[in-house]
């Protein structure tokens, strides 16, 4: 038996040891002149986004350079962060009206260049996008820097949130050598959930396992009264939603142990 | 009651605890708080009211307090933001921070990040139930002497780090009666870990008298807090190295529903103490119980803030 920590099976993030880095906008030339000569970035506390922390910074210019516009060319490392009202950073516009208004300002290092620029292909309009040094490094596009925690992830922390007595790759009593990602067991019979196309994929887990064709597993687990949920990409929301239905239709959930242990 | 976590956040992964970069990139603590507040924000939308911070906030810098001095106003906007979302803030001792070691150089480094993580909570502007949490230690083959030790440097440390320590009780040298000895000697709270209880209390100390002990050595209009998890059960091996059966002083992954509310129900009283879960699910884990709670033991569950 292969042990499988909880670190195992949720330290799955994409973006796991890598190092944080936020990508903002830069449109309007006072602000890059701060930027490259005097070594610092702001936000205002009310727009920064939720994920505001971050090692690096990197730069995407708008329409209003000309020939960096709509791509990413630099970057610099966050020395430190400091939280002041815009007549602080900017004092020769004490009478601005949010000159009040507190604002993040990331203290910069010295700015590098990209091994090569990170285009917008499609014009996407930027505010902040969240990612990682790595990612910046060998991006070909602004659209590769999103990192997406996996719907699995989600839906086990929703699953969790919301009381579902769910278990995450389990099997099902009477059908030993099947895993899905997830498992309800409700008073009569059960839903069964499973992420199809890529969610599970590199994990290393279906393919230790011997294979049931679909439809073999559709006809074995309406032989033990289970339901099947597959889903190939939806909303966290429209897919709870969904697993409640089925769960209701098979008698709500079921309270006492009726599962086989993981694999 | 409020029910928290330590440290690592498993339901938003890319969360980061703390700046780890390492010294030659220049790590700062403004950086550090800034992940905090990236933390905050998530822990007030999952409506989780207790947090552990991570004990490497400070980078390992040869100065830490000029890094705090540097970061006053991020820090009073960080703890500003844990007081506007009701979060209580906490922090655990590492295992090498000891007052009761032999080694004089080590108790003073152990002196030095206290003292250091006081001023970063003070400088935070949190309340007095921002407590760091520190075990004894060590026995060093003589227990007396090493407790002796530890009142000592418990006593030599300046009012800014005492006033903010709470003691725990572990599992397998200082009993909860050993630390809440040694506590109202010192003038300081017991955080009573339910788990390391269970595993080592060889006075037979019934655990209500415990619960009764740990709750009184609070100062009034603090909230006492303390740590909870479950065994960790299951059978643990690898394909070649065979399998051995589980050590009971290991957390698990989640909370046993059944024990929480049978713990609470009979050693509590409403909203007497803020529950700390050292579950290795961390805030999956939170938000498992207080789901279960509402599933199990409502009337507890509307006590849950």
């Amino acid at each position: 038996m292969e042990h499988r920590g909880i670190h195992d099976i949720l330290g799955t993030d994409p973006s796991a040891g890598e190092t944080p880095a936020l990508v903002v906008l830069v449109n309007n030339l006072a602000d890059w002149r701060r930027v490259q000569e005097e070594h610092w970035y702001r936000i205002p506390l009310r727009r920064a986004p939720r994920l505001a922390g971050a090692a690096y910074l990197a730069f995407y210019h708008s329409g209003a350079f000309e020939e960096e516009r709509w791509s990413i060319r630099w970057y610099a490392p966050v020395r430190s962060v400091q939280v002041l009202p815009r007549h602080m950073l900017i004092p020769d516009e004490p009478a601005h009206p949010r000159a009040q208004e507190l604002y993040l300002r990331y203290d910069l290092g010295p700015l590098e260049a990209l091994p090569a620029p990170v285009p917008s292909r499609r014009l996407r309009r930027v505010t902040f996008i969240p990612t990682t040094l790595e990612r910046l490094l060998s991006a070909g596009d602004v659209s590769q820097l999103w990192i997406k925690q996996s719907l699995r992830e989600r839906l086990w922390v929703e699953l969790n949130r919301q009381g579902f007595h769910a278990e995450m790759d389990a099997g099902i009593e009477g059908l030993p050598d099947a895993a899905f990602d997830f498992v309800v067991p409700c008073e009569h019979g059960g839903v069964a959930v499973d992420l199809e196309q890529g969610e599970t994929a590199g994990r290393g887990y279906r393919e230790a396992l011997p294979a049931y064709a679909p439809a073999d597993i559709a006809s074995e687990l309406q032989r033990l009264g289970w339901s099947r949920l597959c889903f190939e990409r939806g909303s966290v929301p429209t897919i709870m939603q969904r697993i409640r239905e089925a769960v209701d239709a098979h008698g709500g959930m079921r309270l006492r142990p009726a599962l086989t242990a993981g694999r | 009651m409020r029910i928290g976590f330590p440290g690592r956040i498993f339901g938003r992964p890319r969360l980061k605890t703390h700046d780890g970069r390492r010294p030659p990139l220049q790590p700062h603590l403004s950086v550090s708080l800034l992940y905090l507040r990236d933390i905050l924000e998530y822990l007030h939308q999952q409506d989780i009211r207790l947090y552990r911070m991570s004990p490497y906030l400070v980078p390992p810098t040869s100065a830490p307090e000029e890094q705090i001095a540097e970061c006053q106003a991020v820090l009073a906007f960080v703890g500003e933001l844990a007081g506007r979302y009701r979060i209580r803030l906490t922090m655990h001792a590492l295992a090498y921070t000891t007052l009761s070691t032999p080694d004089e150089q080590l108790a003073e480094r152990g002196r030095r990040e206290l003292i250091c993580w006081s001023r970063l909570m003070d400088a935070m502007g949190l309340p007095a139930d921002a407590v760091i949490v520190l075990h004894v230690g060590g026995v060093y083959e003589d227990k007396d002497a090493s407790k002796a030790r530890f009142l000592r440097r418990l006593e030599a440390l300046p009012e800014v780090a005492h006033r903010r320590l709470a003691l725990e009780n572990d599992d397998a040298s200082y009993s909860f009666a050993d630390v809440h000895q040694l506590a109202a000697r010192a003038g300081l709270p017991v955080v009573l870990d339910y788990l390391h209880f269970l595993n080592h209390n060889p006075e037979d100390l019934p655990l209500t008298e415990a619960v009764h002990l740990a709750l009184a050595s609070w100062p009034a209009g603090v909230r006492p807090k303390m740590h909870f998890s479950s065994p960790r059960t299951e059978l643990k091996g690898a394909a070649l190295a065979g399998a051995w059966p589980p050590q009971w002083t290991e957390h698990a992954d989640f909370v046993n529903p059944f024990e929480f509310i049978r713990f609470c129900e009979s050693c509590l009283a409403v909203g007497e103490a803020d529950m700390m879960l050292e579950a290795r699910a961390r805030d999956l884990a939170v938000l498992r119980l207080k789901a279960d709670l509402q599933r199990f033991a409502p009337a507890l569950a509307r006590n849950v803030e």
